[in-house]
């Protein structure tokens, strides 16, 4: 090769070089090829005026020399097996194109529905855009179930080879060497897969190491007892007690107080129970000698909180805004089941809570079984306190409250609140009160919402997180309510400069997923008229 | 009523128009029918109306043929949100298109561009050759300015020259690390000098020595050249006359548009199939590869933008095969070339690519080199490959088991890689002699730009 030895004479540089180059005479130092010859001739006509002068005119002959004679390279191996025919048709090109430009970041809320569609009418990507899918399924485990329908034969021959693919082609089932000399999270998997099928099996192997784990370890491992929880667990984790780790301990009474049968829900039942005595109601006499009596709440503050207290869970120190005892009080309401409460005393909870109300603890009570019904997510519990939190214009409790609740309770809640004239109570509990609505909306509930917020978007505004969340609602909506969304809003209002920022975003959205319901009404087997 | 169009637009090619990622959102947003007054189309043209944060409408008209927009709005982009938006829907919703008639603001537009075009139809070139007593003077001052032109660049080369020769006789051990400076004096010289072309590759030499294994190689590769385009100027004179022509392009010196205009054309079926756009300085080059469906030919057309306001062309459109004629630059091997004339809409044909086979692309590559030896790189249009991975890197294959390196980013290779599923496609690039930088793809007959 002429210009290998060019660029070597070049490197050194011809002042540190012998006054011969290359081809300059003498036989070329390695075997030509077929047509080096004619080269090594051209190079020898080159007039040697000056030596760099010589290498570069024979550089530039040996350059074009090598670029123009270069013939192809050969690869005899067998290439990779081609992706099999596909068995369903793609999506058409309108709804294509609508797929990247939400993978390209223009209402990205709405992929979800996007895929649902595409897979609904048995469709299936145009194959540009699956890189970015199984990218996307990697990084978002939630869109996984919806990504694969629409991934087609090629999606799958792709994800064979993609560095994201590998979810596609579902977990290997993990066997125990995963667990024994696996990453952290492949012996997380392996838990996690045990536990649904085997859940003592799981237990026991954990236990067999518990003492090497390290605590940052042993917090994730109780954390996957959550799955196949049984009285088999109760030993294992009435142990946890007394580990350690903080975060270990809290799992564990978390995992104990749903099983009524432990220990642990024993010994907190035998704290408790002396504490709240239920008086009930009794009914009034036919001449009004006796008055009617509702049924009420006897409290007695815990004395102290010893060290099995602690242990069980209960912190010694003050929760803030209440004092030292009624906190341990709290505590304790929020942790055991709260049906043990319906059940020993017979009671709804909407009963206990209007007897809670009457008490000089009162606050005490409601905040310690609104915790409770918020960590337990205790349905007819939220919806009870719901009620009473509105009745008493408790607002901080209604958004985390409303996610303990079912759709159809939630919307009756949200939906006579906010037809309610005025609720300035409630203003700065609107974003996160809407956000938990976060469930498919009948239609009567759109319209409440609806016609809430055109209201709502006439008040000089300065709510910036609501204005924000606007664009999100548009998921919620049933797709037979988005064609009338778009009249009525108060653009002539002078909040409306305000407002239409959302408003805007709120519209384009439900645009966006007209369109693409559009696209995929319309299914015509070929969409580009090719002529 | 729906009204029948021949159109081969797609919502890719549309928003292939869009001057940046936000107009091609804002068009997207517009794309719907409510946001329009009116919307109607006569199969040539497009056209509508919608409420602006203006007090009167704006009005939009697409001509469809080219396509060219106009647009009421003050928005400097090109083409604007509204000129894209009506577009779109064009393509999606041609139902809701339902005026029939142009409105005079559309059909004034039309006429203007119209009579425009024949303006430049009929206006004769510029003659190159006048001898009327009046251009005498200008000649003969032309002639002094040529002349005088000529000297500065031959003092610029001589200057060049010097540089090259220290180069290779201190040898290139001591480039790796030099500051930018080194490279940008000799550049920034020859500038002077009157030659951009020389200077803009000196300024490419910034960084070769960075390029990994073999950058001594490319090096003496990149200053030969420079070395030879010197040595050709030397003995101007006697070189062929298309030798010439690509030296003076080579250098850089301008030809004028009109000079090419005014040289008969070659018309066929030019297919686009690709694009590339490169920024550098804030200067966007898109560079447009074309191939003649008959004559096999390429062609290349450049556009440049100095801003973000200053539109690049968009009347060719990747995957598109338009009936026209094209004039070509002087040179051994014609390449870059200037629309002349254009005969009907552009239409989506049915794909024929010149080259069969790898082997077929190379002679074509080695046909244009050895015609014009400072070529940058050859456009290659391969009917039949397939693109596989091989360890970091990827190339392409054909039916005889040859391969080709390919120089793309990994996202773009895994989207090359899914549309062909290991299955042959059609590709078009660049081949700059060491990798081939896909633009264009076909699968499924249908087009997508890489």
């Amino acid at each position: 090769m002429r210009l290998d030895e060019l660029t070597q004479l070049a490197l050194r540089g011809v002042e540190r070089s012998d006054a011969q180059t290359p081809g300059a005479g003498g036989p070329p130092s390695r075997s030509s090829p077929d047509n080096a010859p004619a080269l090594d001739l051209l190079l020898t006509q080159v007039p040697r005026i000056s030596p760099e002068h010589h290498l570069l005119s024979q550089a530039a002959l040996a350059g074009l020399h090598e670029q123009i004679g270069r013939l192809p390279a050969r690869d005899p191996s067998p290439p990779p097996a081609p992706a099999p025919a596909e068995h369903l048709a793609r999506v058409t090109l309108s709804a294509h194109a609508m797929l990247q430009s939400l993978l390209g970041g223009d209402a990205p809320q709405l992929l979800p529905e996007w895929l649902q569609l595409a897979a609904a009418t048995g469709r299936i990507v145009h194959p540009d855009v699956l890189p970015a899918l199984l990218t996307l399924g990697a990084q978002k485990p939630e869109l996984r179930q919806s990504i694969t329908p629409v991934l087609g034969q090629r999606g799958v021959w792709l994800a064979q080879r993609h560095p994201h693919g590998s979810w596609v082609l579902g977990p290997a089932t993990p066997d125990v060497s995963n667990w024994e000399t696996g990453t952290p999270e492949s012996r997380l998997h392996f838990l996690q897969y045990t536990r649904q099928t085997q859940p003592d099996r799981a237990r026991e192997l954990l236990a067999s190491t518990w003492n090497q784990e390290s605590p940052d370890d042993r917090a994730r491992w109780i954390a996957t007892f959550e799955t196949g929880l049984s009285s088999n667990d109760e030993p294992f984790l009435e142990s946890a007690l007394d580990d350690r780790r903080k975060e270990v301990r809290r799992t564990a009474v978390r995992m104990l107080a749903r099983l009524p049968e432990s220990r642990w829900a024993g010994r907190m039942r035998e704290r408790v129970n002396p504490l709240l005595t239920w008086v009930p109601g009794t009914p009034g006499g036919l001449l009004g000698l006796r008055q009617a009596l509702p049924a009420r709440l006897e409290v007695i503050l815990p004395a102290a909180c010893d060290k099995p207290m602690q242990r069980d869970g209960i912190e010694a120190k003050p929760l803030p805004g209440f004092g030292e005892k009624a906190g341990w009080l709290i505590q304790m309401l929020e942790i055991l089941p709260l049906d043990h409460w319906t059940q020993r005393w017979q009671a709804s909870p909407a009963d206990i809570v209007t007897a809670s109300q009457g008490n000089e603890w009162a606050k005490e009570l409601l905040e310690g079984w609104t915790r409770g019904a918020i960590l337990q997510g205790h349905p007819e519990w939220a919806d009870a306190l719901f009620a009473s939190a509105v009745a008493e214009q408790r607002a901080p409790f209604l958004p985390p409250l409303l996610a303990s609740l079912p759709p159809a309770q939630r919307e009756a809640r949200v939906g006579s609140l906010l037809s309610q004239p005025d609720t300035p109570f409630l203003r700065p509990f609107l974003t996160p009160l809407l956000a938990r609505c976060d469930h498919a909306w009948s239609a009567p509930f759109t319209r409440t919402i609806l016609g809430f917020l055109k209201l709502e978007t006439q008040r000089p505004g300065a709510d910036w997180t609501f204005r924000d969340l606007l664009p999100s609602l548009a998921t919620r909506l049933p797709e037979s309510a988005l064609p009338e969304v778009f009249s009525g809003w108060p653009t002539e209002s002078p909040a409306w400069d305000f407002w239409s920022k959302g408003v805007d975003g709120f519209l384009a959205a439900v645009q966006c997923r007209i369109d693409i319901h559009q696209a995929f009404r319309h299914e015509p087997a070929k969409a580009p008229p090719y002529p | 009523m729906v009204h029948p169009i021949p159109m081969p637009w797609t919502a890719d090619q549309v928003l292939a128009l869009a001057p940046d990622a936000s107009s091609a959102k804002s068009g997207r947003d517009l794309a719907a029918p409510r946001h329009w007054l009116s919307l109607g189309t006569d199969g040539a043209c497009a056209w509508g109306t919608l409420q602006g944060s203006g007090k009167s409408p704006y009005q939009t008209s697409i001509d469809l043929s080219e396509p060219a927009f106009k647009c009421s709005c003050p928005s400097r982009k090109f083409p604007c949100k509204h000129g894209l938006g009506l577009f779109l829907i064009l393509t999606q919703q041609p139902g809701a298109f339902t005026e029939t008639t142009p409105p005079p603001w559309t059909s004034e537009w039309l006429a203007k561009r119209l009579a425009k075009d024949a303006q430049k139809s009929s206006s004769p070139p510029r003659p190159l050759s006048n001898d009327e007593p009046d251009n005498v003077a200008t000649q003969a001052a032309a002639a002094r300015r040529a002349a005088s032109r000529d000297a500065r660049v031959s003092a610029g080369l001589d200057e060049l020259d010097l540089w090259l020769r220290d180069l290779v006789r201190t040898g290139f051990a001591t480039l790796p690390g030099k500051p930018a400076s080194f490279w940008e004096q000799p550049a920034a010289r020859l500038v002077d000098a009157q030659v951009p072309g020389l200077a803009r590759r000196v300024r490419d030499l910034d960084g070769i020595t960075t390029t990994g294994e073999g950058w001594p190689s490319r090096l003496l590769r990149q200053i030969s050249l420079l070395h030879l385009a010197r040595e050709g100027w030397s003995r101007m004179a006697s070189l062929p006359a298309a030798t010439q022509a690509d030296l003076r392009a080579t250098l850089g010196f301008p030809t004028h548009q009109d000079e090419v205009l005014a040289q008969p054309g070659l018309r066929d079926r030019w297919l686009v199939v690709g694009q590339r756009i490169e920024t550098e300085d804030r200067i966007r080059t898109q560079r447009t590869w074309l191939f003649g469906r008959q004559s096999q030919r390429p062609a290349l057309c450049l556009s440049y933008s100095a801003g973000p306001h200053q539109p690049l062309e968009i009347r060719l459109v990747p995957g598109t095969t338009l009936d026209a004629e094209f004039a070509f630059y002087p040179g051994a091997w014609p390449l870059r070339a200037l629309e002349k004339h254009r005969f009907g809409s552009p239409e989506v044909a049915p794909l024929s690519l010149p080259h069969a086979s790898i082997a077929d692309a190379l002679r074509f590559a080695a046909e244009a080199w050895t015609a014009n030896p400072w070529l940058d790189c050859v456009p290659f249009a391969l009917a039949s490959v397939v693109p596989v991975p091989l360890g970091d890197g990827w190339r392409i294959r054909d039916a005889s088991q040859h391969v080709l390196p390919l120089d793309l980013s990994d996202d773009k290779a895994w989207m090359l890689w899914a549309i062909s599923g290991g299955h042959p496609v059609s590709l078009a690039g660049e081949w700059n002699g060491e990798a081939l930088t896909p633009i264009g793809v076909w699968a499924d007959e249908r087009f997508l730009p890489v």
